[in-house]
């Protein structure tokens, strides 16, 4: 093992020498993503974000938006030298990324509390950076790289205006809130932008950086393009409902709520500028962050296409969000009770807790219930055993030793029986 | 100055001074028993500093050695003397020094045996007892780090089971004088074995000649055993030179070893051998489980290193699988029982169990960096558990529990001892920053050269790991507050200066592992010599 290193440069150099065999380079990759899988909440390990949530909105923004969940999906990137090696593991990279994009933006349509909603959207969106890093190309790994950035002003801002929402009415149930958009207009207008940017609206900043993954997957990944546009449909009616139930409609509160400090505005709107602007740095005719990340000339097409279905699909969310949400309020709740096993199992997030508790928890327990069971009987009861058989030996010892004549004698003639026999099943029947 | 002083004696037999001087203060003085005990404890801490300041870690071999001749017993009389020999001596020799493997160890005691005289104030009865055997045993585990000949280490073995015994057995909990028993019977068993095995070491490869004398003399001396052990041609190993009498032939190799690794697994514990610890951690006062868990497990891992390792390395090789599956099914094993305790010290019982599994697989590997996370996982255990029974003791104290149901929301009314609570809970999943990280990491690089499908399943533990010792902290500190853990008071001054003192080792080795492991690498590159890795 001397000699051998950890640091980028040399993986790089070893990767670019072809020192890994294709085996062992799927092995790696496949283990660090799972790493990543974990600490980016992607699908299966993606029950403990939304969790994480209980704290405090400034915390959860941090957690959710910019820093700790990106670190999963830079892990990938860091690494990225020995994904390429692999296929297999650039498959599941995006077959996982494809799949948790698509599967939390359908749990986040039907949840109720705001910040749930935007966490499972978190989850969905760190699951568009994946598939993007599982495409493959440097093209696609630019465009995820430049999706985690946009996406930490978007949902950070969004974030913070669930806390301002939440600091005005307490409440942290859509279905309890409503109306706000009279009362706290700085809110409602950077929530807005939030919510327009998140679902991909050109020209905002999330628009570009999706689209550039979708043009990326339309070339080599067919099929996890309609996937992404899907994904991408799911997305902006979410956010329309957050965004109609929350500050459209009338208001359910008590005492009339109005609006946070501008020490929670301020930089609601500075975020708010960022989440307009961030595109700019990427987009087709500016390759500046391309470059910058990959050293490479991105030859990037305008693809009239994608652009035309990734804004058709944004705006139809929305539009179905402004229908269900807005105009007729009561058709969510019959849909609900027409669809009801969909709906229990999208609000119970596809039982997958359930499953853990299941599959994992339950058994351990289980098995650690029986392990006390054969640490209590078997092994200790195997030193109660030996000392038991000690302590037996010794009795009969002390009672043979008992100084009685009679005993000896008993024993002497019993071992001289003993003896006879031998001697004579020996002797004459060939026994022994 | 320090050059002409036998300091490894005087460090040795330093706790002598403060057992004769509590010798002359009465009984029923407790304030002045504790003050003199607990300072007494700190010469021996000053004086092993001093030894670490000394040290020269890039030294060869033992360092600070001291030798006098003790017994010398001549055989001649009674054995049938070999031909061109006139003479035949048993000698026994007072035969101390330490190198990178002891030295920390050393340190490590009188570090332990300080903080536990620290938080040892809340005994309640016969302090000055308590104190005496407190330091008695201090000077036997002492003795056994410093041993250099294997009746010493012998004697010193068995020194630190009496003391132990009536630290149990008087000041213990409700089954204490039946855990006292089982801990004396079990060790007892395990002292019987490894006597065995050093009388087959000593009659077979503890001889040395004296040419102009024409003498023959046997000793204990690790060094003359490892030398014979080593060369082919000395007739330890060779029936012909002795005409077929008592020689290491590769089944009483093999014999020594299996009763060496049985006697020291017992101490250690490996699993099946471990159900005597578990009694002792839950029925012994918390201040004599820091120095059990903390220090006087090691001792079975130091063995293993020692007599083990370096005297037996072929056996050692050819055993390293069946260590590693070993030190797996301890890992796992310990773990998932962890799991479902609820009894906070049974939780850290079994723990010790898992953690004690990573020395196995450390030495398993073969290689220096598996060797040395084991012996890294000494220290750091040995600190991280003292840490967690220094807490255990306070809790015990303030609430009169250790069960996890009737302990919670302590975050609260405890804020500083939780917080320490939660430090050694993650210094012992292994968090990064803190010594069991780099102890668990330096194993599992080391297995998983040599047996990656093992360390894997090692790995798993690791997780596992993770999870009880979240269960029981986030039971303990969070949730709501029990009707124990109500109206307590924060930790004293005395008892958080062994807290601060002790994390902030954790910290320093888990940051900067290398003060350890470069005292560490020449020694085990010694102990290694006969595996090569």
């Amino acid at each position: 093992m001397p000699g051998n290193k950890l640091d980028f440069t040399s993986i790089h150099n070893a990767v670019s020498a072809g020192e890994l065999t294709a085996g062992i380079a799927t092995a790696i990759a496949i283990l660090i993503f799972i790493g990543a899988v974990g600490k980016s909440g992607q699908f299966p390990l993606h029950t403990w974000l939304p969790d994480a949530m209980e704290g405090p909105t400034p915390i959860s923004a941090l957690i959710h938006a910019a820093t700790m969940v990106a670190a999963g999906v830079y892990l990938v990137a860091r690494t990225y030298d020995i994904f390429l090696v692999s296929e297999a593991a650039l498959e599941t990279v995006a077959l996982i990324g494809g799949f948790t994009a698509i599967f939390a933006a359908t749990i986040a349509v039907v949840q109720k509390d705001i910040k749930r909603i935007l966490a499972y959207s978190t989850v969905s969106q760190l699951g568009y950076m994946m598939f993007a890093m599982g495409i493959g190309t440097w093209a696609a790994y630019s465009a995820g790289l430049f999706h985690l950035l946009t996406h930490a002003f978007f949902k950070a801002l969004l974030f913070l205006g669930a806390g301002s929402v939440i600091h005005a009415v307490h409440e942290q149930n859509i279905f309890k809130m409503g109306g706000l958009g009279k009362t706290m207009k700085i809110t409602t207008i950077t929530f807005a932008i939030g919510t327009l940017a998140l679902s991909g609206v050109a020209p905002l900043s999330g628009f570009w950086s999706k689209d550039a993954i979708l043009a990326q997957a339309y070339e080599h990944q067919p099929l996890l393009f309609w996937v992404g546009l899907t994904a991408a449909f799911f997305t902006a009616f979410y956010m329309a409902r957050l965004f109609f139930v929350v500050f459209a409609g009338k208001s359910q509160a008590k005492h009339a709520p109005h609006e946070s400090p501008k020490v929670m505005t301020v930089p609601l709107l500075v975020l708010a500028v960022l989440a307009v602007i961030a595109g700019f740095v990427y987009f087709p005719g500016n390759e500046f962050l391309g470059h910058w990340l990959t050293g490479m000339e991105m030859e990037e097409h305008v693809n009239w296409v994608v652009i035309i279905l990734s804004n058709l699909a944004a705006l139809g969310g929305i539009g179905l969000g402004y229908f269900l949400y807005c105009k007729n309020r009561e058709l969510p709740e019959n849909l609900a009770t027409r669809f009801r096993g969909l709906h229990t199992t999208l609000t119970n997030k596809y039982f997958i807790d359930e499953a853990y508790e299941a599959a994992a928890v339950k058994p351990l327990a289980g098995f650690g219930g029986v392990l006390q069971v054969f640490d209590r009987v078997i092994v200790e009861g195997a030193v109660k055993l030996s000392v038991g058989v000690m302590t037996g030996i010794n009795r009969i010892g002390v009672r043979l030793q008992n100084g009685q004549t009679q005993t000896y004698g008993v024993i002497s003639i019993v071992g001289i029986v003993v003896i006879l026999l031998w001697f004579v099943g020996r002797r004459f029947l060939n026994v022994g | 100055m320090l050059d002409n002083l036998p300091i490894l004696s005087l460090l040795l037999f330093s706790p002598l001074v403060g057992i004769l001087a509590l010798l002359f203060v009465p009984k029923q003085n407790g304030k002045l028993i504790k003050w003199i005990a607990i300072s007494s404890t700190f010469l021996p801490l000053i004086l092993s500093i001093l030894l670490l300041v000394q040290f020269n870690a890039h030294g060869e071999g033992m360092q600070f050695t001291e030798n006098v001749r003790w017994l010398h017993i001549e055989l001649s009389k009674y054995t049938p003397v070999l031909e061109g020999i006139k003479h035949f001596y048993y000698d026994f020799s007072y035969s101390l020094g330490v190198d990178g493997l002891s030295l920390p160890l050393v340190a490590l005691t009188t570090f332990i045996t300080a903080m536990a005289a620290l938080s040892s104030v809340v005994i309640k009865k016969r302090w000055k007892t308590f104190y005496i055997m407190f330091l008695l045993l201090e000077i036997g585990m002492l003795g056994v780090f410093m041993a250099r000949d294997l009746m010493l280490f012998f004697i010193f073995f068995e020194i630190t089971l009496i003391p132990m015994f009536f630290l149990i057995g008087i000041w213990g909990n409700k089954e204490r004088e039946r855990a006292a028993n089982q801990f004396l019977l079990y060790n007892g068993i395990g002292s019987a074995l490894m006597f065995i095995a050093f009388m087959i070491l000593i009659s077979t490869a503890g001889f040395s000649f004296n040419e102009e004398k024409l003498s023959l003399f046997y000793s204990g001396s690790y060094d003359v055993i490892a030398a014979n052990i080593a060369n082919l041609d000395s007739f330890a190993n060779a029936a012909d030179i002795l005409g077929g009498a008592f020689f290491l032939s590769d089944g009483l190799k093999a014999l020594t070893f299996v009763l060496l690794l049985v006697a020291f697994g017992i101490k250690l514990p490996i699993f099946p051998f471990h159900t005597w610890m578990l009694k002792v951690h839950t029925e012994a006062p918390p201040s004599v489980v820091m120095i059990h868990s903390g220090i006087l497990l090691k001792m079975g891992a130091y063995g293993l290193f020692r007599f083990g390792v370096y005297m037996f390395p072929e056996q050692t090789q050819s055993w390293a699988m069946a260590l590693a599956i070993l030190g797996v099914i301890n890992i796992v094993y310990g773990a998932i029982l962890a799991l479902v305790q609820k009894e906070l010290k049974l939780v850290l019982a079994y723990s010790s169990i898992s953690h004690m599994g990573i020395v196995l697989l450390g030495i398993a590997s073969l290689n220096i960096y598996g060797m040395q996370g084991a012996a890294y996982q000494l220290i750091s255990h040995g600190l991280i558990s003292a840490l967690m029974f220094l807490i255990v003791g306070m809790m015990q104290e303030r609430t009169g529990t250790t069960e996890l149901d009737r302990l919670g929301g302590m975050a609260k009314t405890l804020p500083f001892i939780s917080g320490v609570f939660l430090i050694a809970g993650m210094a012992s999943l292994g968090l990064p920053a803190t010594s069991g990280f780099v102890a668990e990491f330096l194993a599992f690089l080391g297995l998983f050269d040599k047996y990656p499908v093992i360390a894997i399943v090692g790995t798993l533990g690791i997780v596992l790991t993770a999870v009880y010792v979240l269960r029981a902290v986030l039971k303990i500190t969070f949730g709501p507050t029990e009707p124990a853990v109500e109206g307590l008071r924060d930790a004293r001054y005395i008892e958080s200066a062994p807290m601060v003192a002790l994390v902030a080792l954790i910290l320093l080795l888990g940051i900067y592992p290398a003060v350890l492991t470069d005292m560490l690498n020449n020694a085990l590159h010694l102990i290694m010599r006969g595996i090569g890795g």
